[in-house]
């Protein structure tokens, strides 16, 4: 069966690392399109093309929330995985954010992520809309 | 005598001696009050004798004329008529120079009746004279013809009542000077009783403005006491209440420089400590964007060291040198986060910022999960890893499940790294309201020169450990209340780490559960 590839976004300003998500996720069947930029980004979003977005949240110019905004009023139904180093934000958001896991919308997941944790985090992710 | 000597010993005291002056003035007052007003009463006394005196002369008269006629008609004799005479004589005498008579003490007059009294006087002598010339000194001759006895007599009643007459007159002279001398003594008694009072109120007042630096003095302390440290007690005297008002002026103004200069320290001080904490500040934040900067490249070594190692698998590649240098990278890689981890929790503990998110976990879950991860990690064939269950299938403790799992994780990762050979056995038991997680290993123990500190910082007992990871632990168990130990087997083969947490009692779990 020809299964259509779902298809995700990846902005990172670290170009390593959104290579590195980009192959990992490619290697699993995924269809990446990767933006250091957010600036670029954004300028070539378009709504419901994407199944996932991850963001990196500290980024120069544009930062991750500031990002989610502008794509979250472009396309209300987006999902996004946001990957920070910073474990704070992540135990902040995890704790008191009353989206995840009821909305399944938005994740918080500590960088460097697992290959393993980062995959099952992706396919549930994705798998939630078509619930 | 004593309290003389006393007195005398301070005459060097100015207060006292001002005090002493004003009294003496006082009593000098009074008491030359009282010797006025006593001279002025026994002016009034002696007048009045002086007036008895006076008053006496035209009764003794009137006797020597009464003798004189019974000595003319025989009836009587020559030394009676004498006796009057003397009496009357003497009574004049004693008006004029003063003297005792029936034991009274009489003062001569004063000069301003010496008319008066010369009147009388002179009255007296012609009388006297008259008397004596014509019946005393001549009562040894032949008696008179009865034509002359009778002028004698006219002549004689004439002087006498001139005697009389100015006798009166000088009663009435002393009678009103003693009436004017008693109007004057009620006048002079007003007058000082009206200056003692007033002298005494100047003295009072005095008195008080020689004390007012006492009450200044007062007020000033009060003033102080309020924290105004800037006030000032003028200087009003220069006895030794201003030697104290200067005195206290200086002591406050010593205390205020050196208030002042404590100030100006503590100033310095806490710029100093604004200056180390800002420094503290500045090197925590740097730990912190260090720490989480050296994440972001682990990511892609981690990353794309995992996904060459799937790739082969999934390419049937056999097992060979490459892969066990791609979980060298891993390990490594996995080593770099856990040790900026711990440089991150070391900082937020010294920084008194661990946060502990608490929820109801259970404990056995927890251990379970840890020995799970650390079981690959382990040559089966060498080490054998037991997990005795508690009795119980769960143990409910009230704690941050992420910084639980690292405790326990941590102590297994040292039991693994130590034991080559043997065993690891965990166990956990519930004893009273505490549950007690025990690693029991094989390996080497606990070395000697670190056993005292073994949950300081940076003490290891080996050379790649960083040391960091009991402090860690005894750091959050010790958040969560409980207790953490470890020591050597007493057969020499391998340690024991334990650690307790309170348990939560199973009615409140219960109840938890049901709200969920």
């Amino acid at each position: 069966m020809a299964q259509v590839k779902k298809r995700i976004l990846i902005v990172d300003d670290e170009r390593d690392v959104g290579m590195t998500l980009k192959m990992i996720l490619e290697n699993y069947g995924y269809d990446i399109d990767s933006f250091t930029d957010p600036a670029v980004a954004l300028e070539q979003f378009k709504p419901s093309r994407y199944d996932l977005t991850i963001l990196d949240i500290r980024m120069p110019e544009i930062n991750g929330f500031e990002l989610y905004d502008q794509l979250k009023s472009r396309d209300p139904n987006i999902k996004t995985l946001f990957l920070t180093a910073l474990s704070s934000v992540v135990s902040y958001n995890t704790e008191n954010s009353t989206v995840y896991p009821i909305e399944g919308k938005r994740l918080f997941v500590k960088k460097p992520v697992g290959n393993k944790e980062l995959l099952e985090q992706v396919n549930s992710m994705v798998k939630w809309r078509s619930n | 005598m004593n309290p003389v000597l006393a007195l005398l010993r301070r005459a060097n005291s100015k207060v006292i001696l001002k005090i002493t002056l004003l009294v003496i003035v006082e009593i000098g007052l009074i008491c030359g009050s009282f010797v006025i007003l006593t001279y002025y009463q026994s002016q009034g006394t002696s007048i009045g004798n002086s007036i008895n005196l006076a008053g006496k002369n035209r009764y003794l008269t009137s006797n020597s004329l009464l003798q004189t006629e019974r000595f003319l008609d025989g009836s009587s004799d020559l030394l009676k008529l004498e006796t009057a005479r003397d009496n009357l004589e003497a009574n004049i005498e004693a008006l004029t120079y003063g003297g005792t008579i029936s034991g009274v003490n009489i003062k001569s007059l004063p000069s301003d009746f010496s008319n008066y009294l010369n009147n009388v006087t002179r009255d007296f002598y012609a009388y006297k004279v008259l008397l004596n010339d014509n019946i005393i000194d001549r009562s040894q001759g032949a008696p008179d013809t009865g034509e002359m006895v009778l002028v004698l007599k006219q002549d004689l009643e004439a002087t006498a009542s001139n005697l009389v007459r100015s006798s009166d007159i000088l009663v009435t002279a002393l009678g009103s000077y003693a009436d004017n001398n008693s109007q004057n003594l009620i006048m002079l008694q007003i007058f000082l009783a009206v200056l003692n009072i007033g002298i005494l109120v100047l003295i009072l007042y005095l008195v008080s403005r020689i004390l007012k630096p006492i009450s200044d003095l007062t007020q000033g302390t009060r003033e102080i006491r309020k924290g105004k440290l800037s006030y000032h007690v003028e200087h009003k005297s220069d006895d030794e209440l201003g030697e104290l008002t200067d005195s206290f002026n200086s002591m406050i103004n010593s205390i205020r420089s050196y208030i002042e200069e404590q100030r100006r320290l503590t100033d310095e001080l806490k710029t100093a400590n604004e200056e180390i904490q800002q420094r503290e500040r500045m090197k925590d934040e740097f730990i912190n964007v260090a720490a989480h900067e050296m994440r972001t490249p682990v990511q892609p070594i981690l990353g794309i060291s995992e996904l060459l190692k799937s790739m082969r698998h999934e390419n049937n590649l056999p097992v060979t040198k490459e892969e066990e240098l791609l979980d060298m990278i891993i390990n490594n890689a996995k080593r770099l986060l856990l040790l900026q981890e711990n440089i991150l929790d070391v900082s937020r503990i010294e920084n008194k910022l661990l946060k502990l998110n608490k929820v109801q976990c259970d404990l056995v879950e927890i251990i379970s999960t840890a020995v799970q991860d650390v079981e690959n990690q382990i040559d089966k064939n060498m080490v054998e890893l037991r997990y005795k269950q508690t009795e119980a299938n769960s143990l409910l403790v009230y704690a941050d499940r992420a910084k639980l799992t690292q405790v326990v994780s941590n102590l297994l990762n040292n039991a693994v790294k130590f034991t080559q050979a043997g065993s690891i056995t965990v166990d956990v038991v519930k004893d009273d309201n505490k549950a007690i997680v025990r690693i029991r290993d094989t390996g080497t123990g606990i070395h000697p020169r670190v056993e005292s500190k073994l949950f300081s910082k940076f003490v290891t007992n080996s050379s790649s450990g960083t040391g960091l990871g009991l402090f860690i632990s005894k750091s959050i168990v010790e958040a969560h209340g409980g207790k953490i130990s470890g020591s050597n087997h007493t057969n020499g083969k391998g340690a024991t780490f334990s650690f307790s947490l309170p348990v939560v009692e199973l009615d409140v779990a219960q109840n938890v559960e049901g709200n969920l």
